[in-house]
């Protein structure tokens, strides 16, 4: 049996999330739970589409799916190699100053709590970073894992750290358990 | 909800889509935004009219990503007034209950975040 299915393209579409999350409903993945998945999948696509390059739609996402069956849930992977988010989102003077200071991995928490406003300016944007990273606090998701540009973050054992090298763009992963835990 | 009111209904998985997509149009199909103009502002006008309640129902589809849902409905809310928006719509959502109180928050919070 395939253990795995991969998509990528440049668009913010369903069909994608809708192949991964019936490969993983397929092979005993829990239909109900597996919508957080959707979203979320679907929410990165945006995020690559708007924010990872200087010109929206330029950069190609990756989104796969791992049945791990020996802990059996689905684990999701979404990438892409865009500017990564201490490059696109527009961080406040004294945010900027901890950025070069050494303190990002805190910056990210404070992104992924919701406490940093939108690049945008509007006020009603910049949810779905923590909309996913409350989907892991409420246990929706299990393990979101997220790297970008020089920072690491664990958000269900709330670990997060700089890293010694750079990346381009940004990593998520998170699993979806087959049962409720 | 008022069950003397008389009620239009709106199902999105077999209406809209179900695999609702991402914020803007621009973005890719499905959107938050091709939803509230092609179909939830026509249904909200409607209901407005008649003095209705528009019972939106979530289920059936794959998941709504959040930026779909905040422009969808937040969206609406920065055109109308929210407290009538909320008065105006209600929803069914038994597959992802968390889901309403979300969206009852992007159409409070529509124009203050």
């Amino acid at each position: 049996m395939r253990q795995d299915l991969l998509e990528h393209s440049k668009q913010a579409d369903g069909e994608y999330a809708r192949k991964l999350v019936d490969f993983a409903e397929g092979n005993g993945g829990n239909r109900l739970r597996l919508k957080i998945a959707y979203a979320h999948l679907v929410e990165c696509m945006g995020n690559t589409h708007q924010h990872a390059s200087a010109r929206p739609g330029e950069q190609t996402w990756w989104a796969s799916v791992f049945r791990d069956s020996r802990r059996k849930c689905d684990c999701f992977t979404f990438v892409d190699m865009g500017v990564g988010i201490f490059n696109s989102v527009e961080l406040s003077l004294r945010l900027r100053i901890y950025s070069f200071t050494g303190f990002r991995h805190q910056i990210l928490k404070r992104l992924l709590e919701g406490k940093i406003p939108s690049s945008t300016g509007k006020p009603y944007r910049g949810r779905g970073l923590p909309w996913i990273y409350r989907s892991c606090i409420d246990q929706k998701v299990k393990r979101l894992v997220i790297v970008t540009n020089n920072v690491f973050g664990d958000a269900e054992r709330d670990d997060f750290r700089a890293l010694e090298h750079d990346i381009n763009g940004v990593i998520l992963y998170w699993e979806v358990p087959h049962e409720c835990s | 909800m008022n069950v003397a009111e008389k009620t239009l209904n709106l199902n999105v998985a077999l209406e809209f889509s179900k695999t609702p997509g991402p914020r803007f149009q621009t973005e890719g199909k499905f959107s938050g935004e091709e939803f509230r103009e092609g179909i939830l502002r026509k249904r909200l006008d409607e209901a407005l009219k008649e003095g209705s309640v528009l019972h939106i129902d979530l289920d059936g589809g794959y998941g709504y990503a959040t930026s779909f849902l905040e422009e969808a409905f937040g969206g609406l809310a920065r055109e109308y007034e929210s407290d009538q928006i909320l008065k105006t719509l209600s929803f069914k959502s038994d597959e992802e209950p968390y889901l309403i109180e979300d969206i009852r928050g992007y159409i409070r919070k529509a124009r203050s975040g």
